[in-house]
């Protein structure tokens, strides 16, 4: 059958052809993704609507949440903790309140979360509705809290997008977002500023559990993969390092010793630990942070809990970071990191190792880093001390808000 | 499939062939009517390119405001989580990849449009033969250019570079990519198209010239388009003024496109001022306006669907079902209910739906408002606004004519205004109660399906199986091998002045004609049958001027006697006698009353006229009967529910706007002209003792009609003005003018005659009964041509209205065909007829002999008068008032043999 077709016709006929095979294409991939991230079994389902659930993709989270969990326990709110971490503390965690529940790991755990009956969840997880972690329907309100103390333009594209309200700590936070939403059309996400709750509890530890009497001590904590320190530096760094006199102590990231090996071994076979030498892996990395007084590290939020909550300087090693991936690559803003990072301390390069002894003392020594960290700290950290408090008063009143009911039980 | 095929593009098919009927009738000429179709179904399809265009661009602009994103998102990522972020991203964008099936629905409904067009441009059979300027057959490609021994086509390339030329304002400023694409298609349907027939070409090229248009004046800014709107409904306009010359179909055709077109322009210059002027001055229009929705149109529409595609015509059906039955396998016809229910369904529910949906909001509302009002008047036509036009057919004829008083078509046009404003009230108030008594309607409509759809179901049972016997005529014409016959063949209005002129242009119509004599020089006594055809039959007893004397019987006695003196004389004789189709037996137009011949019941008596036109049309035009029954019966719905006005103009003598086979012959055309193309196959002849007498009456000379030389062939393929034809003919000193539509129509239709009649001739020599037959060809009258110049009557008609045909062949008549000069007139025919065969006949009604010695003693006394309706002219006399007498001797064509005589003195001859 031979077809009439005009210029316009015809090649929206063409567009029609095109759109059909890439909307075949799409759909398959659709349909391909969906089975490919659909776990074997049933997802279960919640029966009843809970009120108020916490979720953590890893227990390395707990350390965020577990302030904010105290004080709603105080205040006797019933929640929900959601893990999938087998061995996350939540599950044997203390408060009353709080009943933890590992889901699964993976594709399984989420399942169980998009099927989610809740009226509000808190989390710290990025990319809700862009990876396997997609929006419930019957969630009302999915409100995230962020897991560092600095710029959320880090996350991968789109990490927040979907999430109705942000916890926040910073005002150039909420200015970033908010020019997000307004190149990509969105509607404004509810966004408050409450401090940062974890930070909170570094400092509340380090009231009760001062530095130790110690000599000069420089912490180097890299992070993992690619420019990173070692992998960048290697064995020079640590030889530079051990020439200052100081007690050095490295502290790998723990996926290092996972994943990195082939870079590590010689390493540790080189430097074996010594008196002057330390190799720390603690799972828990305040007692090393509290009898340090310098790091040394690349890009990783280590270095604001370092020098803004033990307020010591820090040496951070110059990497290029691309941001292609990331939200920050909308903004033509410079990320906050850029500019508050040589506030903190001084930048490592290859070219200014060798003087790494002087730049350390610099950094000890000389009074305007201790200004300048206060200035970073009132730009990023607002609230210090009320993180929690500012997030249970946020939970509850959202409740109050979204259902016209309290959290607390006892009131009823 | 055939479902699908009936609901989505049947009803495009029934439209286009609606209007294409219309506009050729209009024009007469299909090109014209092409470019109509073109226009009209551009029109109709513009709203929905409009709507799909914008969805386009919409989405292009999308594509193009995130391809940077797109981009950067496609170098950045990798794997699964590229197709999660771009994702999210169209997400975010507000785009869905999947919401494209939503966009293209607007333009894959425009495909249907064009699929129908198509199918029926392309089905087209009236393309086949029709010329176009230099463009020799419309259904073969063009070959415009010849170079050597290749043959070009233009038209296609004349479309191409149309169509490129619009490419090139549609695309301007556009992506490179884009202008490829419209190239490319360019290119693809030159190649596609470059062989097909050149009307269907024609039809892409129109449609071409369109979008060219259209994409300028979509260029253009609103306030110019709004130039354009005017500037194309005044151009409407003034083509109107030029349909309005061309007669009744030209004529409605025109009064739609006027009031569209005013309605339009109003609408346009000042459409909003006076809709708001009319809300702030009618407080009753500002209450609830509400979002028209569809729900409302839902039921309206299938309260129309039901009305018109199963109520009327299942009320047709089971009114009579048996009529309808298939006797020969005796199926009930299903399908003159399901075709229309299928096709009205696809065309209300789904067509007006998509009509609907192409609307502004505002259009919707007035949709729904008029949809309504049409549902209401419908109703009102069929039930209250109805009449009876007498028995209806199975060809859903009707026995009268659908004819309505003034006064009540007035009235009628006042209540369907009156429901339009009711409806729109009622709409404007309490938009609920329109859906709801829509509801009710459709509900009620249902129930009163149900009766006629049990009758029909349950008709078989009832039925018996007393089917009448399927009427064969094949071999009414008995002749006799061994016995001598006579045939008297009239054929109304044969002019005879044609006849050399055609024997010298068609020669080998003299081998056919051997042995016959033609009578130029002969005069008949009136202009029109009722005075003409009496002496025919009845011989000189029955010239008007001697019917006046014998003032004891009526006009009808003395022309019933005349038709039957031959018949009974050669009854009586002992001769096998048959008629067919005896003008105004009875006096009775139209169909003759064969019942006069009661009396003589071994006389066999026919009308055939109209017997054969079915077949006819059903072999020329490969059209069933059985589809155009189907589509006949979704014309008469539209038809019972239409406005008194146009209600003739729906039933259009009963042809309901049909078809491609009537399309340029009028259907009395068909009728008799396949009726004579049917002499050979109702010719028998056989061996027994007995002699025939024929006395047949064929009126295809009175039907003029254009057709092709040399051919003259009846074939649904010859265009008016198609082929150049001679202005004027000479012969002996005179010369036939042919430059008027008229005079070429007749004369055209008289040779068509001879042709026809010639193949009978030539059957009669083959079954060898020709020799023994004495053939009489003649006609009651002639007709005012004005073709030979200076032989008018002073004061009067021309000779040629009074110059019958008249051509004889006798017994073992074996010379050439030759011309005799000497002085006849019809009423010879008689006694040329009986001659040698009675001696001494004697009128069984008069007592009188039987022949031509009032001629021989003094001349003939004619009449002028145009009082031809034997309906009204049905007295004891002759009413002639107003009208000449004419005494005319010797040789017609000398004007001093004409001489005016008064009426007294007609009296007293």
């Amino acid at each position: 059958m031979k077809l009439y077709i005009d210029p316009g016709t015809g090649s929206m006929l063409f567009s029609v052809a095109i759109g059909l095979v890439s909307v075949i294409w799409f759909g398959a991939r659709k349909l391909y993704m969906k089975m490919k991230y659909r776990t074997a079994g049933k997802a279960k389902t919640d029966v009843a609507i809970t009120p108020l659930v916490i979720f953590s993709d890893n227990k390395r989270y707990w350390k965020n949440f577990d302030p904010v969990i105290r004080e709603l326990n105080k205040r006797g709110i019933d929640m929900v903790y959601l893990t999938q971490s087998p061995d996350d503390p939540a599950l044997s965690s203390p408060y009353p309140h709080l009943r933890g529940e590992f889901i699964g790991e993976g594709n399984k755990g989420f399942a169980r979360m998009n099927f989610l009956k809740a009226t509000i969840v808190l989390a710290t997880t990025p990319g809700l509705d862009v990876y396997q972690w997609k929006r419930s329907k019957e969630v009302k309100w999915y409100v995230h809290m962020q897991h560092g103390a600095n710029e959320m333009t880090t996350y991968r594209m789109f990490g927040i997008d979907f999430y109705d309200g942000l916890l926040v700590s910073g005002q150039y936070q909420i200015d970033d977002t908010r020019a997000l939403e307004k190149l990509r059309n969105e509607e404004p996400k509810d966004m408050v500023l409450v401090g940062i709750p974890y930070m909170d509890d570094i400092v509340n530890r380090l009231k009760e559990h001062p530095s130790p009497a110690h000599e000069t001590t420089v912490l180097v904590a890299p992070s993992w993969g690619e420019s990173t320190i070692l992998r960048k530096f290697g064995s020079r760094i640590i030889e530079v390092l051990l020439a200052t006199g100081y007690h050095i102590i490295i502290r790998p990231h723990p996926q290092s010793y996972i994943t990195e090996m082939d870079m590590l071994q010689p390493i540790l076979d080189a430097f074996p630990a010594s008196d002057q030498l330390e190799w720390n892996t603690d799972l828990d990395n305040f007692e090393v942070m509290n009898r340090s007084d310098i790091l040394i590290s690349d890009f990783s939020g280590t270095i604001y809990e370092f020098s803004l909550a033990f307020d010591k300087p820090v040496i951070c090693m110059d990497t290029k970071f691309d941001d292609s991936p990331y939200d920050a690559w909308w903004l033509d803003t410079p990320r906050w990191s850029t500019t508050a990072i040589p506030r903190l301390g001084q930048i490592l390069t290859e070219e200014n190792m060798e003087n790494l002894k002087s730049m350390i003392d610099e950094c000890l020594h000389d009074e305007k880093y201790r200004e300048l960290r206060c200035e970073v700290s009132a730009e990023t950290w607002v609230y210090p001390g009320e993180g929690a408090v500012r997030v249970a008063d946020y939970l509850e009143d959202k409740y109050n808000e979204l259902t016209g009911e309290t959290l607390r039980k006892d009131k009823n | 499939m055939s479902i699908l095929y009936n609901i989505i593009i049947q009803p495009l098919i029934f439209l286009y062939d609606l209007l294409f009927t219309l506009l050729s009738r209009a024009f007469k000429n299909p090109v014209t009517a092409i470019l109509g179709l073109s226009l009209v179904v551009n029109f109709i399809a513009l709203p929905l390119y409009k709507k799909a265009d914008d969805l386009q661009k919409e989405e292009q602009n999308k594509k193009k405001s995130m391809s940077s994103w797109v981009k950067h998102i496609n170098q950045n990522f990798h794997g699964d989580e590229k197709f999660m972020i771009l994702q999210a991203y169209y997400k975010i964008a507000g785009y869905n990849p999947l919401n494209f099936i939503q966009e293209a629905v607007p333009l894959l409904l425009q495909i249907p449009l064009f699929i129908a067009a198509y199918r029926f441009i392309s089905s087209l059979s009236v393309l086949d033969g029709a010329s176009f300027g230099p463009i020799a057959n419309l259904i073969e490609p063009d070959h415009l250019l010849v170079i050597g021994s290749v043959n070009i086509n233009v038209l296609p390339i004349l479309m191409t570079a149309i169509n490129l030329a619009s490419s090139y304002v549609y695309t301007k400023g556009s992506t490179i990519q884009l202008k490829v694409q419209t190239v490319v298609t360019a290119l693809i349907f030159l190649v596609l198209l470059y062989n097909s027939p050149s009307g269907l070409v024609i039809y892409w090229t129109f449609n071409q010239i369109f979008s060219f248009g259209k994409n300028i004046v979509l260029k253009l800014s609103g306030k110019h388009r709004k130039y354009v709107h005017i500037a194309i409904a005044v151009f409407l306009l003034f083509i109107t003024e030029n349909l309005i010359i061309r007669g009744r179909v030209a004529l409605v055709l025109a009064e739609l496109i006027i009031i569209g077109t005013i309605v339009y322009i109003i609408s346009q210059a000042v459409g909003d001022k006076i809709t708001d002027a009319i809300k702030k001055h009618v407080p009753i229009l500002k209450g609830n306006e509400q979002e028209g929705s569809y729900s409302t149109v839902f039921f309206i529409e299938a309260g129309l669907a039901l009305l018109l595609g199963v109520f009327i015509p299942s009320n047709v059906l089971s009114s009579s079902v048996v009529d309808f039955m298939d006797h020969a396998t005796e199926n009930i016809p299903y399908e003159l209910v399901t075709y229309p229910a299928t096709v009205y369904a696809g065309l209300i529910l789904l067509w007006l739906t998509v009509v609907y949906f192409s609307n502004s909001k505002r259009g919707r509302k007035n949709f729904t408002i008029v949809l309504m009002s049409v549902l209401v008047f419908s109703l009102l036509n069929q039930f209250v606004f109805s009449k009876s036009f007498g028995s209806l057919y199975t060809d859903l004829k009707f026995d009268g004519s659908v004819e309505f008083p003034a006064l009540l078509v007035v009235i009628n046009i006042l209540v369907g205004l009156a429901v339009l404003a009711i409806c729109t009230l009622v709409y404007y108030r309490k938009p609920k109660l329109i859906r709801n008594f829509a509801a009710i309607l459709c509900i009620a409509l249902a129930c009163l399906c149900v009766p006629n759809l049990y009758t029909i179901k349950n008709e078989k049972s009832e039925y018996m199986g007393d089917a009448t016997d399927v009427v064969s005529y094949d071999g009414i014409f008995r002749l006799s091998r061994t016995e001598k016959n006579v045939v008297v063949v009239m054929l109304d209005r044969a002019i005879g002045g044609f006849v050399p002129y055609i024997f010298e242009e068609k020669p080998e119509l003299k081998d056919s004609y051997e042995g016959f004599v033609f009578f130029p020089n002969t005069l008949s006594f009136g202009t029109h049958t009722n005075f003409g055809a009496p002496g025919l039959f009845g011989g000189y007893e029955y010239t008007p001027a001697e019917m006046n004397k014998r003032t004891n019987l009526s006009l009808a006695e003395k022309h019933d006697e005349a038709l039957k003196l031959m018949p009974v004389l050669f009854l009586e004789n002992g001769y096998d006698v048959a008629i067919c189709d005896p003008p105004y037996a009875g006096y009775r137009e139209g169909i003759p009353d064969l019942n006069i011949y009661d009396d003589y019941p071994d006389i066999r008596t026919y009308n055939l006229e109209g017997e054969f036109s079915e077949q006819f049309n059903y072999e020329l035009t490969g059209n069933d009967f059985s589809f155009k029954q189907k589509r006949n019966f979704m014309v008469y719905s539209l038809f019972r529910v239409s406005p008194m006005f146009l209600r003739s103009f729906v039933y259009d003598g009963g042809n309901y706007i049909y078809n491609a086979a009537y399309r340029y012959y009028t259907p009395e055309l068909i009728d008799s002209y396949s009726t004579l193309a049917s002499f050979v196959d109702l010719t028998a002849a056989d061996d027994e003792s007995k002699g025939s007498f024929l006395l047949l009456q064929n009126s295809t000379p009175h039907n003029p009609t254009v057709l092709d030389p040399p051919d003259y062939e009846l074939n649904f393929r010859n265009q008016e003005n198609a082929k150049d034809h001679a202005n004027s003919l000479e012969m002996d000193g005179y010369s036939l003018d042919l430059s008027m539509h008229s005079q070429w129509a007749h004369y055209c239709i008289n040779a068509a005659t001879y042709k026809e009649l010639a193949k009978w001739l030539d059957y009669l020599k083959e079954e060898g009964v020709y020799d023994n037959t004495r053939i009489i060809l003649v006609a009651d009258h002639g007709y005012y041509l004005n073709q030979y110049k200076g032989l008018n009557t002073p004061g009067g008609p021309d000779i040629e209205s009074f110059n019958p045909l008249l051509m004889v062949k006798d017994f073992n008549a074996h010379e050439e065909w030759s011309i005799d000069k000497s002085f006849m007139t019809n009423a010879d025919v008689p006694f040329l007829a009986l001659e040698g065969i009675i001696d001494n006949p004697v009128n069984p009604f008069t007592g009188n002999l039987v022949n031509i010695d009032m001629k021989k003693q003094q001349s003939m006394l004619v009449t002028d008068s145009d009082n031809y309706s034997v309906e009204y002219n049905n007295g004891k006399q002759f009413d002639t008032t107003g009208a000449n007498w004419w005494a005319v001797k010797d040789n017609i064509y000398d004007l001093d043999n004409w001489k005016k005589i008064d009426r007294k003195e007609v009296e007293n001859r």
